[in-house]
């Protein structure tokens, strides 16, 4: 069941809700610091790790387990505006619009979760309910 | 089109609006600064948007690559709405008022050359423009939690 | 799920016409038997339900990964390949009990 691609499908799953998660928490942190003097805002790397599970799919092949091995989201600061020497002002209604965003993307991530497992389930119960 | 381009489309819309309503906020707050003799003082700023689908390189090309992969019509360019601010270069206007330290050998003072009433309708149509937008993105919000319910709640 | 719903279809019309004219039905029922036979048709069937369920496995990693280029178009093809795999389900559960009546009869 390891390599199978139900399993492949539930851990990419999870760990792009994991991501989703990390992200609310930065961008609640952002807003929560929108006005503090020096506060460097933070986002979540995980899109950026994700190159090579990005080109497999695109070539029309399905993700295996080993695309995926690496790849872990992390909490990042967003680092020193070069132009001004300071770090980035936070934009209140970017960082409103990320969250709206995200929030959707959370969504949409258990909806296709959800809807994956009941085909699994359907599979184990012998399609009786 | 997929939610992340919609999103990332009203907001930089929001961004434009907020830059018209800061600027015009600044041009107001220093609407009785005195311009001294050297020609030294405020010089009321203009916000101008102009729709570029170059200057923002990520949302247009998240625009982009969403139109290519989707549908079967040719990819139409998405511009997205960018902001630059510039000083307006109006003359000072100069009022008269003899016994103002500042007055120059005829009486008169130059103050910033601000237009009161200008400011305040651009403040008012960016916040409506403003409410607009934010109207577009829950609008894109609510169409995209409609399509999660494609399929009913079954599991 | 189309191919399933054909393969039903195909066996109505020989129960219906059979009170009427045993001839005309059987003749109905030879050119269904030579296109192609019970087998290739149930393996045909398969292999749509197993392709609809790949094609909803990639496009929920898609998801997963972030290219989300169509919502609406994969939550339908996730909810009809749903839907095939239990209507595939339901007619692989009454083959069953079929072949279960059949070898209880007395010889």
């Amino acid at each position: 069941m390891t390599d199978g691609i139900e399993a492949v499908t539930t851990a990419a799953l999870g760990l792009a809700l994991d991501a989703s998660a990390l992200r609310q928490q930065a961008i609640a942190a952002n807003i929560a610091n929108a006005n503090v003097s020096g506060y460097m805002p933070v986002t979540v790397d995980f899109e950026q790790q994700l190159g090579a599970a990005r080109e497999t799919l695109d070539g029309g092949a399905r993700l295996d387990a080993w695309t995926l091995a690496d790849v872990a989201p992390r909490l990042q600061e967003v680092g020193v505006d070069p132009a001004v020497g300071l770090p980035p002002k936070v934009l209140l209604d970017m960082e409103v619009a990320h969250l709206a965003e995200n929030g959707v993307h959370f969504q949409a991530l258990t909806t296709g979760l959800s809807k994956h497992f009941a085909i699994l389930a359907l599979a184990a119960a012998d399609g009786q309910r | 089109m997929d939610y992340s381009s919609s999103f990332a489309i009203s907001a930089a819309g929001m961004n434009a609006e907020r830059a018209r309503v800061d600027v015009a906020t600044l041009n107001l707050a220093n609407a009785n600064t005195i311009v001294r003799a050297d020609g030294a003082g405020f010089q009321p700023l203009r916000a101008v948007i102009v729709d570029s689908a170059q200057s923002v390189a990520d949302f247009s090309a998240q625009v982009e690559r969403a139109l290519d992969g989707g549908s079967d019509t040719p990819p139409a360019a998405l511009s997205l709405p960018a902001v630059s601010v510039e000083s307006t270069g109006a003359a000072p206007r100069r009022v008269y008022e003899p016994n103002n330290p500042y007055a120059d050998a005829q009486g008169f003072v130059s103050y910033a050359p601000v237009d009161t009433a200008t400011e305040m309708v651009t403040m008012m149509s960016a916040l409506r423009s403003y409410e607009a937008n934010v109207a577009a993105m829950n609008m894109a919000r609510t169409l995209a939690l409609k399509a999660l319910d494609i399929g009913g709640s079954s599991s | 799920m189309t191919v399933e719903l054909a393969a039903l279809a195909a066996v109505q019309p020989v129960v219906l016409a059979a009170p009427q004219d045993a001839a005309t039905s059987l003749q109905a029922m030879q050119p269904a038997a030579a296109s192609q036979s019970f087998g290739q048709m149930v393996a045909s069937g398969l292999e749509g339900v197993n392709g609809d369920l790949l094609a909803s496995q990639t496009d929920l990693q898609q998801l997963a990964v972030g290219n989300v280029q169509n919502l609406h178009q994969m939550m339908i093809k996730l909810e009809e390949s749903r839907l095939s795999f239990q209507v595939f389900m339901q007619a692989r559960n009454r083959l069953l009990e079929a072949y279960q009546d059949v070898m209880k009869m007395q010889v």
